[in-house]
């Protein structure tokens, strides 16, 4: 009787403690299913968010440089004259410094030159747009610098140098604009950069659709960026250049 | 017994690692995403600070090339600078300097600077008429564009340009007697041809709509020109008050006018003094007597006793009848470009050559 009454209890409290084990079993695994899975779904939006940022981000930066680099080449050259625009390619007299003319000998085609620039001349690939005070241009090679014979500081912070140019610089020469030919793309998914002969570098990251293009007319010269991925954003269309010679 | 809780714990446990790795990707998340916008808002911020400086370096090239000419700009030595303009544009300030290239050449450069250091420079090259120069650089005393003809029956006395003869003195001269003796030391031939000028009146930058829009003053058809006083003052307005230039102490004989003609013109005697320019034909007859420069587009004819003293422009050509004359004299045609700096002398942004950069 003790032992039965004894042994209820403890029959009791097996069967009890048995249920309560399997209970907490199902429910850990039911709450463990559920954290998996909200765990893995997390993981997966997680991931997408982490391709959406890294998509917007490029997006941004290849709108942002490719904006930028565009606007300041075009806006120093004055359409038709300095820069063209044929299908998805600008043609362009990329501009890299200017100076002021100190000293113009026709004899020996020497310039003597107050400079400020991105770079220093490099006669290697480098031309020089010559203007006049009324307006008129000229053209000519870059054959070599050198140092000034006589001292020329018309510009603050500038440099003086001797250019050698391939012929003589017109009487009235005031002003000189150095640059190198290149042109720029809007090809393989990026803005990229091409000078001479050389290949075309791209400047931006590779995010751009076929449907990337510049927009031309006669008055104006415009771009539509269009992200190939659509988690990047929506298209950019906006304005490069008035383009309307000045 | 205790070894299945602690079995359970375990799986507990497995779980609250899944769970705190789970936060810490979140955690990472959040922080790249922070990092980004950060980036962002710092590349956007430096890129707004960027256009601002722009927009002020030029808005104060344009306020610059905009300002009507002022006295001091022929105190700036060829070479030299001056700032000349500075404007508030945002949180950007913008400051224009004048530089001289030449006597006609400035190079106006702006520079637009930010609080924090972002410095942009731009650079236009405009161009000022300087009487000086205009007139020196004529070929003769009567000029024409080329193929143009001149026929010369009267009298173009071109043996002395630089020689101050009455009505004038040599104090109405001092700012350039110097220079003119300097310039007209060779001879200077009485007709001269222009060259590389098809319709520019040979005055710069400045052509004929450019002249009539800056003439405050037009005439037309024919007219006798003479001074217009009321009430001991000079009536600078009236469309024929020329200015007297042979009657000095009176209230007009300082007054040197500017007149244009959108068509031909005919001045029948009287007398005027100053720049006259006309798009079309000009013809001075009956005694008409004109003193300074003038700038016609067609032909100019001196007949029945007509006489000019100063230079002439006409890109047609022209003649000069028997008993008409022409005395060549820089002084007046310089006197009378002069007068009109205010009008003609303001900057003009050189057209077709765009920004001079980059700085």
């Amino acid at each position: 009787m003790s032992g039965t009454s004894h042994g209820r209890p403890q029959a009791t409290h097996r069967t009890r403690t048995m249920g309560f084990t399997l209970a907490e079993i199902l429910v850990a695994l039911l709450l463990g299913l559920l954290v998996v899975h909200l765990g893995l779904d997390s993981l997966t939006r997680l991931d997408a968010a982490s391709e959406r940022i890294a998509a917007r981000t490029d997006a941004l930066v290849a709108l942002r440089v490719g904006r930028h680099v565009l606007r300041r080449e075009m806006r120093h050259g004055l359409m038709g004259a300095d820069w063209e625009v044929g299908g998805d390619s600008l043609s362009i007299r990329a501009f890299r410094g200017a100076a002021l003319v100190c000293r113009n000998d026709s004899t020996t085609a020497g310039l003597v030159v107050s400079y400020v620039g991105d770079r220093t001349p490099d006669p290697t690939k480098d031309s020089v747009l010559l203007v006049t005070a009324e307006g008129s241009r000229a053209v000519r090679a870059l054959m070599g610098t050198a140092a000034p014979p006589v001292s020329c500081a018309a510009l603050d912070s500038a440099g003086a140098a001797t250019w050698q140019l391939d012929t003589a610089a017109p009487a009235g020469t005031v002003a000189a604009k150095l640059f190198e030919h290149g042109s720029y793309h809007l090809s393989g998914a990026a803005l990229r950069y091409r000078r001479g002969g050389s290949g075309r570098q791209p400047l931006t990251p590779e995010v751009w659709s076929a449907a990337t293009g510049f927009a031309a007319s006669a008055e104006r010269v415009g771009v539509e960026l269009v992200p190939r991925d659509t988690l990047a954003g929506p298209p950019w269309r906006g304005l490069v250049s008035p383009g309307v010679a000045r | 017994m205790t070894a299945r809780r602690l079995h359970l714990c375990g799986d507990a446990g497995a779980v609250l690692v899944f769970v705190v790795l789970l936060m810490l990707a979140l955690v990472g998340l959040g922080h790249g995403l922070l990092v980004a916008s950060l980036g962002e808002v710092a590349a956007s911020s430096a890129g707004a600070r960027h256009l601002t400086a722009r927009g002020a370096a030029d808005g104060v090239v344009s306020a610059a090339l905009r300002k009507p000419f002022a006295a001091w700009m022929d105190s700036v030595p060829v070479g030299g600078a001056r700032v000349t303009e500075t404007i508030s544009f945002g949180r950007a300030a913008g400051a224009a300097t004048l530089r001289r290239l030449t006597r006609e050449s400035w190079l106006v450069e702006g520079r637009g600077a930010f609080r924090d250091g972002a410095d942009v420079r731009v650079a236009r090259l405009a161009w000022s008429l300087d009487p000086l120069e205009r007139v020196t650089e004529l070929p003769g005393v009567l000029s024409a564009a080329p193929g143009s003809v001149w026929t010369i029956d009267g009298v173009v006395d071109a043996g002395a340009p630089a020689r101050v003869d009455p009505p004038l003195d040599a104090a109405d001269c001092a700012p350039w007697l110097v220079d003119l003796e300097a310039g007209y030391a060779t001879l200077l031939p009485p007709a001269g041809v222009l060259t590389d000028t098809v319709d520019a009146p040979w005055l710069g930058l400045l052509d004929f709509p450019s002249l009539l829009a800056r003439a405050p003053v037009l005439v037309s058809g024919a007219g006798t020109p003479g001074p217009v006083e009321a009430f001991g003052a000079c009536v600078e307005v009236a469309p024929w008050g020329w200015g007297d230039p042979e009657e000095s102490g009176r209230p007009c004989s300082g007054q040197l006018p500017l007149r244009a003609s959108p068509g031909g013109l005919s001045v029948v005697g009287g007398v005027g003094q100053g720049v006259l320019a006309v798009d079309g034909d000009l013809t001075l007859t009956a005694g008409a007597r004109y003193y300074g420069l003038v700038v016609v587009r067609g032909a100019l004819r001196l007949e029945d006793g007509a006489s000019l003293d100063g230079f002439a422009v006409a890109l047609g050509g022209g003649s000069v009848d028997a008993g008409s004359r022409v005395r060549g004299s820089a002084c007046w045609a310089v006197r009378a470009l002069a007068a009109q700096r205010a009008e003609l002398g303001g900057l003009v942004a050189v057209p077709g050559v765009g920004p001079i950069g980059p700085l």
